[in-house]
């Protein structure tokens, strides 16, 4: 459920994307906007700043053409003045007339350039100055003719007074009002590049103004346009962790763009089915898991499951009643610093380092309130599918009534069997006094009847004494004094107790070991009695008319000796092929009653091997024979 | 040639056992004594200082062991051999037997001929 979930919302998820398309394109026209704002706004300053240079550009050739085109012919009249000067005074030290045909052509000069300047007047001053020029210099050039009329009439003395006197004062003062033109002029032309220096200034100014304006509206826009891009993507994302994480409480109130609007609206639609999913799964989770627990608790086992590190991840209830913990309070923590029981920690860690030892049982006493409790425990380790290992179960099952039972059982097979031996034995006695006609000679019907209870009673002693055998065996009481036996040796021992039954049943009976047999080892008695049993058995079923064939047979596999004994008798059918190894479990046959026994040879001998570390086993076809197996480990090296 | 008979004390508290073993070795040619409890059987060991005795562990006033132990201070084994006859079969019971004396333990249930076998093994009829 849990994966089916998160799918919907990876499908979810898309849909919001595809729903961004739309909001893509939104945001894409408003950056187009926003950059067509600040583009205006930069073309709006760059023409401001041009009009502004070309103001500046323009006082420039202002400056260039009217007030400069004054200056250069304030100049030019000015050396064309001093020039006519020159003339007069070298007309007046040379009598010659080359110096006046100069002063003409500088008269042409000056008129030239002062009607040049008359056509440039560029100040309110300008035409009142010309006039006083045109006067001064009329003067000057009256003089100068005055000066020549002189000189012709009243001499060289008289003219240069009259120069020094007339004609260089008027000169000084045309030029001066030359000059005065021409200082207008340039002051003019100063203030003119003042002002346009003033100008382009302001320009500087205003530009890095108008710049700084810009950038600033235009990074307030962009800052605002971004922002409230981001916001509801930021609040969006936030929301979206935190359904993530499991709050699915979550809901987007955003006032944006249609588009955003739209995405939350969605988006709001989307937590809340999420929402709606989650409480089912997480209802049916708790369900689950509730039930989970109340089967577990329920169970009358102990549970304890471990990690690799052995951390404690659960303990039911009945673990927590036998080992006094509460399962809360020992989670994470240790198996041993919860459960102080190193003989089942240590069982626990055998099963980890040998995965052949899972589930195997062992048998474990715990004390509890001044008693003991007798429990079987079963420790499986649980791997992935993958056969990574992730931990362990140990289950511990209360068998100390199972044991009491047991034990009383034992006790009472003891008991009763205990009680029979001492009537059996002056039964047995009596019957054989009887039969040997000691207290006086016996009729034939006398004689039949007391054959009779001498066969019953004599069944009844080896079912005594078997079952004595039994409960010894059963309740561990069974000693062992393994040594290393030659097998030849048991097996010729256990043939002669049938020495006469075989000559009788005329068996053919075959011992056939492998050579270098290795010696076995094995508790004599015990495995004579296991032969016996096993040679008994096969003597009982073979056929009694001297077709009748056992074979004893030992061979060496691995480290174990195998042992058989086969038969050609009436054979085992299938399903009592494990059962013979049970108590009291006799064959019944179609034609034949039990060929007798008491039931228990079988298990005994299973118990027996059991006890050497062996296992016995039976191979049977029903009309053929059966075989009898059993192994016992070989000498050791 | 009666007192040439060997002699054998029984002491056993069951009844129908003393029966038929008196009867039995009787018939074999022992002369037998019965004891029905372990203080009387230790006087009459005393008293006949019989070729064997045949024991039982369980038995009122004194019992087997004690029997067994208290002939020994008297008679070695050799002299006086002690057969148990028990249906006591562990094996600390049996060692105790051994250590309190005795020569043989026979379990019960035992057949006439087990128990003949073995008196004949402790004192062969004289020729």
């Amino acid at each position: 459920m849990g994966i089916k979930l998160s799918r919907q919302k990876c499908i979810d998820m898309t849909n919001l994307l595809k729903g961004g398309g739309l909001m893509r394109k939104s945001i894409y026209s408003q950056i187009m906007i926003l950059f067509s704002v600040i583009l205006i706004i930069f073309l709006l300053t760059a023409s401001w700043s041009a009009v502004n240079l070309s103001g500046i550009q323009d006082s420039i050739g202002d400056i260039m053409s009217d007030n400069y085109d004054s200056v250069v012919a304030t100049q030019h009249m000015i050396v064309a003045i001093e020039r006519q000067d020159s003339a007069v005074l070298s007309y007046l030290f040379t009598e010659d007339s080359g110096p006046l045909e100069s002063f003409n052509q500088q008269e042409v000069e000056f008129m030239r350039w002062f009607s040049a300047a008359e056509s440039n007047i560029t100040e309110p001053e300008e035409p009142e100055m010309l006039e006083e020029i045109e006067t001064r210099y009329l003067q000057f050039l009256s003089s100068k003719q005055n000066l020549i009329r002189i000189q012709e009439t009243q001499g060289q003395e008289a003219a240069n007074d009259y120069y020094f006197e007339e004609v260089f004062p008027s000169f000084e003062q045309a030029k001066d009002a030359t000059r005065n033109l021409q200082i207008l002029n340039q002051e003019r032309m100063i203030s003119l590049k003042e002002t346009a220096q003033r100008r382009a200034q302001n320009t500087i100014v205003l530009t890095i103004v108008v710049a700084a304006m810009t950038v600033m509206i235009g990074g307030a826009l962009a800052y605002r346009f971004i922002r409230k891009t981001i916001e509801p993507i930021e609040l969006l994302t936030d929301k979206v962790k935190a359904i993530a994480d499991g709050d699915y409480d979550q809901k987007i109130q955003v006032e944006g763009t249609r588009e955003i609007n739209l995405l939350s609206h969605e988006f709001n639609a989307m937590t809340k089915k999420l929402k709606i999913y989650n409480e089912m799964n997480v209802l049916r989770l708790m369900e689950e898991k509730k039930k989970a627990e109340a089967i577990v608790d329920s169970i009358h086992d102990a549970i304890i499951v471990t990690d690799a590190d052995h951390k404690i991840l659960l303990v039911n209830k009945e673990g927590e009643r036998i080992f006094q913990i509460r399962e809360n309070k020992v989670l994470e923590n240790h198996f041993l610093e919860a459960i102080k029981e190193e003989a089942l920690f240590e069982k626990i860690k055998s099963v980890i380092r040998e995965k052949n030892k899972a589930g195997e049982e062992h048998t474990l006493t715990l004390k509890r309130n001044e008693k003991s409790y007798t429990y079987r425990v079963q420790i499986t380790p649980i791997y992935r599918k993958n056969s990574s290992f992730i931990g362990i179960i140990t289950l511990l099952q209360d068998i100390t009534k199972l044991k009491e039972i047991d034990q009383m059982k034992s006790d009472f097979i003891s008991t009763v069997s205990h009680e029979f031996r001492t009537p059996l034995t002056s039964m047995g006695m009596s019957t054989g006094l009887l039969l040997d006609e000691v207290p006086g000679e016996l009729t034939k019907d006398q004689r039949e009847l007391i054959e009779a209870i001498d066969e019953d009673q004599n069944r009844l002693k080896d079912l005594v004494s078997d079952l004595l055998d039994l409960s010894r065996i059963e309740s561990g009481k069974i000693e062992l004094s393994i040594k290393e036996q030659r097998l030849e040796k048991i097996i010729e021992g256990a043939l002669k107790a049938f020495h006469k039954q075989i000559e009788d049943q005329k068996a053919d009976v075959a011992v056939n070991l492998e050579e270098k047999l290795p010696k076995v080892r094995a508790d004599y008695n015990k495995i004579s009695w296991v032969l016996i049993n096993l040679i008994g058995n096969a003597l009982r079923y073979i056929p009694q008319n001297g077709e009748g064939k056992i074979i004893i047979d030992g061979k060496q596999v691995g480290p174990m000796v195998w042992i058989s004994v086969e038969d050609n008798g009436v054979g085992i059918p299938r399903e009592y092929r494990e059962k013979i190894f049970e108590k009291f479990a006799q064959v019944k046959h179609e034609d034949d009653e039990t060929a007798g026994g008491t039931g228990l040879g079988l298990a005994i001998c299973k118990e027996i091997i059991k006890a050497h570390g062996g296992r016995i086993w039976v191979e049977s076809k029903v009309g053929e024979g059966s075989k009898f197996t059993f192994t016992l480990s070989k000498e050791e090296n | 040639m009666e007192k040439t008979l060997q002699k054998i004390l029984v002491i056993e508290d069951e009844k129908n056992i003393n029966m038929t073993l008196k009867m039995m070795l009787t018939k074999a040619g022992y002369e037998v004594f019965l004891a029905t409890d372990g203080l009387e059987g230790l006087n009459l060991a005393m008293e006949t200082a019989p070729d064997l005795i045949l024991l039982d562990l369980i038995l009122p006033k004194m019992n087997g062991y004690l029997v067994c132990e208290a002939i020994r201070e008297k008679w070695d084994k050799k002299e006086m051999p002690i057969l148990i006859m028990s249906a006591k079969t562990q094996k600390e019971d049996i060692d105790k037997a051994y250590q309190a004396g005795a020569n043989t333990y026979i379990t019960k249930p035992f057949s006439k001929d087990d128990i003949l076998e073995q008196i004949k093994e402790y004192i062969p009829k004289e020729a």
